[in-house]
């Protein structure tokens, strides 16, 4: 791969910057969507004065286990004190400053995290077959706007479902490649 | 108790141990009780675990031992609060 | 044996689509449908292998799993496949199998000699022979090992690949012969999920082997046809043949192993899918109608080929069409014997059939059937194969009469009842009950959603097993349960084991020679219970796992001490049902996908840049980068000179990155560190070391204060996944009335550490927005600001003692600081390291390295670091109450001290024994790290070494690997700058 040294502007590269990662196949599509910020938020999930400061950031709770949807930002319970935000990179900074406001005075926080995370959205016919290799959970029973943390293989990975005929999975940058070699091979066999 | 579950949580030990409030005042025998004695029971065990793999969060269960059926599961601070009424 | 025509009904083979093989460097053909046994016996093949112990000849004697004699190798090289049982291997064009005992080598040609000294091996021999003298053992190992076991291990590499894959389902049902599929017809019907798998490659089980046998007015072959096609019309079912379900784990957990390709040709096999799959399955319920095998009846010469159970001539029969033999002598303790006395009389010359019961069966004899009740077999002989038995009539005692005689036998199957195959329900951990009506070892099946069918449960007719299988499956439907266990002996088996008190050779276990004698001389040296007879004989201990034998081994355990079956019972059930390939344990996990390999986001660059990696845990980190093919120790010389004069830089973001938010942060970093954080202002950090609750050193990092409620800590890499669940651990179970907040960021932030004199400078032309000058940016110090555009936090840390700035930027900007960095730096000339120069560095300055310097048992004190043991606060931090036990207060203890070699270049070997001197060979301790030092043109090494702290200066000798002892002193570990003038550097 290129040295980077030569560019004048600041280069951004994914986890699977070596590889190409967009396919489609009747059987089997993998996309990867770069460029998108995560933002970790902590809070108790009881606390109606969080819940309030959320609102006022424009941001519904999710029930456990599930995302929430709107305004191409998707909100997702990652625990009872933990929940992450996707959304797009350009809105990462205004937001941020929005919710250090929001939370100031309260056992609340934002945390920016968007290098952590690699994003996956897979379909095709055999999508659940390769899901099925690489983890034990149902994930025929995953419905429309859930959400699990679980590991892929033995990758660390939040999944969950924006559509009813796919399913998305971030992979934490460091277990991207892995991940991607992973599914390389289980999906061989549809391919 | 399933493959998922394996591989996503993690086992933390006998459950009730609480840490005495002023080590200062605990003799090496009893410090050394508190560190590594442990109830070993053939049958119901009251345990940690962590959903490592999910919410990370703690949570006490009772299992069996000897074929590990799992009678209840309760949340951490459920626990707490147990043991605190049982100290007062 | 011949081929006969082969029944419409139940024969599997397809003589229309030969198919040429090879066995032994010979050719043979056989058809399509064929297993490699019945094609081999068509062929008029008997011998099939030579015996362990005594090299005695064997044949084919069991149906499919249980098969114990006809073991083949198949195959060579990367597709080779050992002990594979030739009733069990689907025959495919080209096969090429080899049976290992046939044409042994040297040693296995000595084997045949032991028949001289039968009586002076029972079983014990080895036990017993092979132990004295003590220093000959490694070469009697060697010895025993050329003559166990049947075919080599494989040498070379499986060329082919596995997969594993999971499912949820509502029911599992193990087994499809007539009662599992017509459990799975009934649960079809509702919309419950239903996985149904068999081991076969055929659906139906031992249908074929019975074919005759009715359900209603129609065969069973028929009825079982009907249920398949139905089945394949409903979605929710998922039906998995040549699979083999060998596991049951607790709660509904079971493994099956499915052979995708094992029965293609090699040359033919999709590359692109697995050769096998192993599935891993979780049931709401588990229905078991996994069938019964039969068990033989022990008479002396009772291995001769040709002797087998009825079970395998009619499989070879009434499945693959082959005769195995004209005269077919049938020898039973209960009806079925009868009905394969009626099977036989459609094609075999002369039958005869002796039965040792004395009333009649229930079953009606063809007259071609020459009945002998009240009689046992006595004796077989012959010498490769049966010529003859010789029968002698019972008393009303089962005692043997005088009154005997000889009938010609080229064939002689066994019937002595049918154990249900209850290995799955015992391996969660209950053994088998002795039932009176099944006159076998019953399944318990008393764990909850889980159930039985079938002759599993005692239903061996095909109307009763179809009739239970019903009742069974409705009551998954319903809740309810009714009894499992048949009520009734329906094939009036009679407790007639072995034929008493005739004949020395009564083979028990077939694979390791194990015989009645064997047994009875076990207990008589007083090896009772089953588990030590099973030890001391090897019963049961072979591929076949003692699947025809075991219950035989019991039996005759129980005549022998005058038990009941009961109280002998059965050994310990465990995984594997049947041997289960390594590939298909291993699945896709192998090679590079065995674990993870972790890469920073500078991966490429390294790549480009010619670093030679190494495994840090899980994370591929650069270990050195040769320039110019230069080894690894002229690398680091390089490395560590160029960073001391002028500039290096190291990858340093696989260090675990925590951050900790909350108004307790600085409570909770007080209690989970020895050191005090009360006073650490914004802006600085500070070197944390973190101890167990025993008072022993776990991890460390630097911990930097972001705001009064917000710190970043960092620990090292191989501890950042178990220092995180630490902190959670105390945090939620101790403490929750702390409010904090810990969130792991270690993927988030990429570290580009820039280190030496020259690092100010190199940060000065990248970052224009913070000052670094000495006043402004102190050491232990970090600012925040713009490095090439990209917003960074830049803490000037140091690892190595030199003037160091790390930093940090989001992941995905990692690799173009990294490579601006260098470009930057050639100016200076400026080295990129790895782990090996880190190591080296941090060395030569003393600093420890949590795991190595330590290993769970090191106090701050031991490591000289009790400047780090904070006494000023107020609670009672993780491990300090321990610091002050009896244990911990010693004065003998090991602590950490430099040790300097006499001979310079002499690099110590970590792990090295240290000692007083070359007389005194009391151990010390031990050398920790060890490394020539590029700054001090030496070698140098730490060590733990007793009471070393008040040691130093001390002449002691260091134990090398070969054995010299090598001279050396104590002194400080800190070998470069003691005071730390580089690193808090000025300039």
């Amino acid at each position: 791969m290129n040295n980077l040294a030569t560019s004048t502007e600041p280069v951004y590269e994914s986890a699977l910057e070596k590889y190409s990662t967009n396919f489609v196949s009747d059987n089997w599509q993998i996309k990867e969507t770069k460029k998108l910020s995560y933002v970790l938020i902590r809070g108790l999930q009881d606390d109606e004065r969080f819940l309030s400061a959320l609102n006022s950031l424009g941001l519904i709770m999710p029930e456990p286990m599930k995302i929430t949807v709107n305004d191409n930002r998707t909100f997702i319970w990652v625990s009872p004190d933990e929940f992450l935000l996707v959304l797009e990179s350009n809105d990462k900074i205004e937001f941020i400053d929005k919710a250090n406001k929001a939370f100031s005075n309260m056992f609340a926080y934002v945390i920016d995290n968007s290098g952590s995370y690699t994003n996956l959205t897979i379909s095709g016919n055999n999508y659940l077959d390769v899901m099925a290799k690489l983890s034990p959970y149902d994930y025929l029973n995953l419905k429309k706007h859930s959400a699990l943390s679980t590991n892929l293989a033995k990758a660390p990975a939040i999944i969950f479902r924006s559509r009813s005929d796919s399913i998305t999975i971030l992979v934490r940058f460091s277990f991207a490649d892995y991940l991607w070699r992973i599914l390389e091979n289980a999906s061989s066999e549809y391919t | 108790m399933s493959y998922l579950e394996e591989e996503d949580y993690s086992y933390a030990g006998e459950a009730l141990i609480a840490r005495p409030s002023i080590p200062e005042e605990v003799s090496d025998e009893d410090w050394g009780d508190y560190l590594f004695m442990r109830k070993n029971p053939k049958g119901k065990h009251i345990e940690q675990w962590q959903h490592s793999s999910g919410c990370r969060k703690f949570f006490v269960v009772e299992r069996s031992t000897i074929d590990n059926t799992i009678y209840s599961s309760h949340k951490m601070c459920e626990t707490q609060n147990r043991l605190n009424n049982e100290k007062s | 044996m011949r081929r006969v025509s082969p029944s419409i009904n139940s024969a599997v083979i397809n003589t229309a689509r030969p198919i040429d093989f090879v066995f032994e460097n010979k050719k043979y053909s056989g058809f399509d449908g064929d297993s490699l046994a019945s094609a081999l016996s068509a062929n008029g093949l008997k011998v099939f292998s030579k015996s362990y112990k005594y090299a005695r000849p064997r044949g084919v004697m069991a149906p499919y799993a249980d098969e114990p004699n006809a073991l083949v190798s198949l195959e060579k090289k990367g597709i080779y496949t050992p002990n594979a049982k030739a009733t069990q291997v689907e025959l495919y064009q080209g096969l090429n199998a080899s049976a290992p005992t046939l044409n042994p080598d040297l040693i296995g040609k000595i084997k045949p000699l032991f028949k001289v000294f039968h009586k002076f091996m029972p079983a014990g021999f080895y036990y017993k022979t092979f132990m004295q003298p003590k220093k000959l053992w490694m070469f009697y190992e060697r010895l025993l090992r050329s003559f166990a076991g049947i075919s080599k291990s494989p040498v070379d590499l499986d060329s082919e690949h596995y997969d594993h894959t999971h499912h949820n389902c509502d029911v599992l049902i193990v087994g499809a012969g007539i009662a599992g599929l017509t459990a799975s017809l009934e649960l079809a019907k509702t919309n419950k999920k239903i996985l149904l798998v068999d081991e076969r490659p055929q659906l139906g089980g031992t249908s074929y082997e019975y074919p005759d046998d009715l359900v209603g007015e129609t065969n069973q072959i028929l009825h079982i046809k009907n249920i398949i096609s139905q089945l394949e019309a409903h979605s929710n079912v998922t039906i998995l043949s040549r699979t083999t379900a060998f596991a049951f784990h607790d709660e509904n957990n079971v493994v099956a192993n499915e052979l995708r390709q094992d029965h293609l040709t090699p040359s033919v096999r999709n590359k692109k899918i697995s050769r096998q799959r192993l599935h891993k399955i979780k049931a709401k319920h588990v229905l078991l109608t996994t069938g019964a095998s039969e068990r033989p009846i022990a008479f002396d010469n009772n291995d001769l080929p040709g002797i087998m159970l009825s079970s395998a001539g009619l499989s070879l029969l009434n499945k693959f069409s082959v005769l195995c033999g004209e005269n077919v002598v049938i020898f039973t303790n209960n009806d079925s014997g009868y009905t394969t006395a009626n099977y036989f009389a459609k094609y075999a010359d002369n039958i005869c059939l002796i039965d040792v019961r004395n009333k009649s069966s229930r079953v009606a004899l063809s007259s071609k059937v020459k009945l002998y009740s009240n009689s046992a077999i006595i004796n077989a002989n012959g010498k490769d194969s049966v010529k003859s038995v010789t029968i002698s009539e019972l008393d009303s005692s089962s005692n043997l009469t005088d009154n005997r005689q000889t009938i010609v036998a080229d064939a002689v199957l066994i019937s002595g009842g049918f154990n249900p195959i209850v290995h799955l329900d015992c391996h969660t951990g209950s053994n088998p009950v002795w039932d009176d009506n099944l006159v076998a070892f019953a399944p318990i099946l008393d764990k909850p959603c889980r159930s039985g069918a079938g002759a599993l449960t005692g239903y061996i007719y095909a109307q009763d097993a179809s009739d239970n299988a019903s009742e069974q499956a409705n009551n998954i439907i319903s809740g309810s349960t009714t009894k499992l266990l048949a009520s009734e002996n329906y094939l009036n088996t009679v407790q007639f084991f072995n034929v008493p008190g005739f004949g020395k050779k009564q083979f028990i276990d077939m694979q390791n020679d194990v015989t009645t004698n064997d047994i009875e001389l076990a207990i008589r040296e007083n090896y009772k219970c089953i588990e030590h007879i099973k030890r001391y004989t090897a019963l049961g201990f072979g591929t076949d796992q003692g699947k025809t034998s075991n219950v035989l081994g019991v039996a005759i355990a129980a005549q022998s001490q005058k038990l009941k079956m009961n109280e002998v019972g059965t050994t310990t059930f465990r995984p594997a049902y049947t041997p289960v390939a390594f590939g298909a344990l291993a699945g896709q996990h192998v090679n590079d996908l065995f674990d993870p390999q972790r890469f920073t986001p500078m991966q490429p660059s390294h790549v480009n840049n010619k670093a030679v990696f190494e495994t840090v845990g899980q994370w591929m980190r650069p270990w050195y980068f040769p320039q110019n093919g230069e080894n690894m120790d002229k690398a680091v010389l390089i490395e560590c000179a160029q960073t001391r004069n002028s500039l290096g830089v190291i990858d340093a973001s696989t260090l675990g990155k925590i951050e900790i938010h909350g108004p307790d942060a600085r409570e909770f970093l007080n209690r989970v560190y020895s050191n005090n954080w009360t006073k650490l202002p914004v802006g600085v950090c500070r070197y944390g070391l973190m101890l167990d609750e025993n008072g022993m050193i776990m991890d460390d990092g630097v911990t930097a204060c972001i705001k009064e409620d917000h710190f970043v800590m960092t620990t090292t890499t191989g501890g950042a996944a178990r220092v995180y669940q630490w902190l959670e651990l105390w945090l939620q179970t101790e403490w929750p009335e702390l409010k904090v907040f810990l969130s792991s960021v270690t993927d988030h932030f990429s570290t580009t550490a820039v280190v030496g004199p020259n690092s100010r400078k190199l940060m000065e032309s990248i970052c224009s927005d913070i000052d670094f000058s000495q006043e402004d940016f102190p050491f232990m110090h970090w600012r925040d600001g713009t490095v090439c555009g990209v917003k960074a936090r830049v803490m000037r840390i140091s690892f190595s003692g030199e003037l160091a700035y790390e930093i940090n930027v989001q992941s995905n900007y990692g690799r173009y600081i990294w490579d601006k960095v260098i470009a930057s730096g050639n100016k200076w000339g400026i080295v990129q390291y790895g782990t090996e120069s880190m190591h080296v560095l941090r060395a030569e300055k003393g600093y420890i390295i949590a795991g190595q310097d330590t290993d769970g048992s090191v106090t701050p004190y031991d490591a000289d670091l009790g400047w780090a043991v904070s006494k000023n606060k107020s609670f009672s931090f993780l491990g300090n109450r321990s610091l002050y036990r009896s244990d911990t207060s010693r004065t003998d203890r090991k602590q950490l001290v430099g040790i300097l070699t006499e001979d310079k270049k002499l690099v110590l070997a970590e792990g090295a024994q240290m000692l007083n001197s070359t007389e005194d060979n009391k151990m010390l301790g031990h050398i920790t790290s060890s490394y020539y030092s590029p700054t001090l043109k030496r070698s140098i090494a730490m060590g733990l070494v007793r009471d070393g702290l008040n040691r130093k200066g001390d002449k002691i000798v260091v134990s090398t690997a070969k054995g010299d002892k090598v001279n050396a002193t104590i002194g400080s570990y800190v070998f470069f700058d003691p005071k730390g003038l580089k690193m808090n550097g000025n300039k």
